[in-house]
């Protein structure tokens, strides 16, 4: 009886609640697609540099250890030239996300901080194998913590590899450095200018929405009010009231959810593959994104309502036209 | 809550001194009476003379100004909202001049209803009652597919699907036609039959005529009554 009651409802309001839907489903498609094209446009960016080379960063134990909490090492053991080294592992990606990246242009397999070289005794132009990567040795001074890194450039065919930015200009000989983040960030500049775009547009439209919500609402309120004046005088708690308006609006915010989800990949894929040429990548923050949303646009809608059952005067709304 | 006397549990519906104002419209001036169970009671009166207002104040829709009103033993300015919602599914079955069914439930649905919000919707319970209003095949129609007789026999459906002691009625038949009329009175003839308590207010003096007791109502004061209304409240009451 209860879901019957719910879906009825729904059915009878149909002229409200389809423009109702419509404009939260809008609204969520854009947000969902800002989100959506987010976290690709981020994995795009990794995915690019990954592609250009080093992807694994080493720093000796015996230089101490890296402050970032955000940066995950593991203790590993390296083979230097047949000596074992002890050093902390970490990815990259990780400090990435702390720092930007420089390209380093031109085929070098082992860069090497001067703190570190001169901790591990290794030159620059020296042959070395570290752990089956064999390669020349080139020893750079950042006047920073990152002198004591080792970095290595594991992909074999990548003519490049990349090192981590630092205040101080980079010292070392023969290569050319540049940003690489900003480089990758200015071959996909579009899909920038479009996510934020999106951004704006969604923040925009989730207002407009929630407004549209709250505005349609108030057109059913006389309809509604009789109607909680009815199953008040039937014997109807509060809480029952409530219970139903909460149940048809949380149905309505699932409906729109899927409405919403489904158009932000549909747009999203719009935006990726006529921009980037990827697929796009949906993660948990974007279904979290649109969920919040919609259940914040009905609960809206559901707050109207249930303000209006309390401050309810059911001989009023019962009493004979 | 106040459990009355064995003396008084005849006496369903108390009203003590009850004043009802609407700040300058004073709707019942000072009313006292009560009225006894299983009896069918008749409120007239001309428009604005408090009719309704005493079928609300019974129903706990509205509460008096100054007074006290017992029904059924209890005591209803004692009463908390919520105990209030569960004295009105329990006890009262109402029945409104303008039906007051949801329109998007059909005639079943609208009598499941009640008993939702009573306890547990029992579809067998809820067709009886229809059966009772003969309108067992017009079970699954909408209310906008029902005539207006068709529409207030499912409200009684509604009223008297949870078993109430007490149904109140306003203007139950004034939308009706008279063979609508007639089906709709003769159910409540029915009711009080089963032993509920019926209190119908009405314009109609044919109908009236067919109550075991008639309150005239005029200016929010009774100005006569018959004999199953007692306007003195018995000692023991207060």
């Amino acid at each position: 009886m209860y879901l019957k009651i719910i879906i009825s409802s729904i059915k009878y309001r149909r002229g409200l609640y389809i423009p109702m839907l419509a404009a939260v489903a809008i609204s969520l498609c854009l947000i969902g697609a800002a989100a959506v094209v987010g976290s690709s446009f981020d994995k795009i960016i990794d995915k690019e540099m990954t592609k250009y080379g080093a992807n694994v960063i080493l720093k000796s134990n015996s230089v101490g250890h890296i402050e970032d909490e955000n940066v995950p090492l593991y203790i590993k053991k390296l083979k230097i030239n047949g000596k074992d080294v002890s050093v902390a592992e970490g990815s990259i990606q990780y400090l990435l996300k702390i720092n930007p990246a420089w390209l380093v242009k031109g085929r070098t397999n082992i860069l090497v901080g001067k703190t570190a070289a001169s901790k591990l005794n290794l030159k620059a132009g020296q042959a070395t194998e570290i752990n089956g990567v064999k390669g020349m040795i080139a020893v750079f001074e950042s006047g920073t913590d990152f002198d004591s890194f080792i970095f290595i450039n594991k992909k074999a065919n990548s003519p490049n590899m990349f090192l981590i930015k630092t205040n101080n200009p980079m010292k070392y000989k023969g290569m050319n450095a540049v940003i690489l983040e900003e480089m990758v960030r200015t071959k996909y500049a579009v899909i920038e200018s479009i996510k934020k775009l999106m951004v704006f547009i969604a923040l925009i439209s989730a207002i407009a929405s929630i407004t549209a919500v709250i505005n349609l609402c108030r057109v059913d309120t006389a309809g509604r009010r009789k109607e909680f004046g009815i199953f008040k005088s039937l014997g109807a708690s509060y809480k029952s009231i409530w219970k139903l308006i909460g149940s048809e609006f949380s149905l309505l915010a699932v409906i729109s959810f899927i409405i919403g989800f489904a158009g932000s990949i549909l747009l999203s894929w719009l935006v990726i593959n006529y921009t980037a040429h990827t697929m796009i990548s949906v993660n948990l923050q974007s279904l979290i994104i649109i969920g919040i949303t919609s259940l914040l646009s009905f609960s809206f809608a559901a707050m109207v309502f249930i303000i209006e059952s309390k401050r309810l005067h059911i001989v009023e709304e019962l009493k004979s036209e | 809550m106040n459990n009355i006397e064995d003396s008084a549990i005849r006496r369903i519906i108390i009203f003590k001194n009850i004043v009802k104002d609407y700040g300058s419209v004073l709707a019942l001036n000072n009313i006292s009476l009560s009225l006894e169970e299983g009896m069918e009671h008749i409120i007239m009166g001309p428009s604005g003379s408090g009719k309704t207002t005493i079928l609300n104040l019974i129903v706990g829709l509205d509460t008096p100004s100054v007074g006290e009103i017992i029904v059924d033993g209890k005591s209803l300015s004692n009463l908390k909202k919520e105990e209030l919602s569960e004295f009105r599914r329990e006890k009262i079955g109402i029945v409104f001049q303008q039906f007051h069914l949801i329109p998007y439930l059909n005639a079943l649905e609208n009598v499941m209803l009640a008993q939702y919000f009573h306890s547990m919707p029992d579809k067998n319970d809820a067709i009886l009652a229809l059966e009772l209003v003969g309108l067992k095949e017009r079970a699954k129609h909408l209310p906008s597919e029902l005539s207006g007789g068709e529409q207030q026999r499912v409200a009684i459906a509604r009223a008297i699907t949870n078993n109430p002691k007490i149904i109140l009625a306003d203007e139950p038949t004034g939308n009706l036609d008279e063979e609508n009329e007639r089906i709709v009175l003769s159910i409540f003839k029915q009711l009080k039959d089963e032993g509920k308590t019926l209190v119908m207010v009405t314009h109609n003096q044919q109908i009236a005529s067919i109550g075991d007791n008639i309150i005239r109502l005029e200016h929010g004061k009774i100005r006569e009554s018959s004999k199953g209304v007692n306007l003195e409240i018995p000692a023991e009451l207060y």
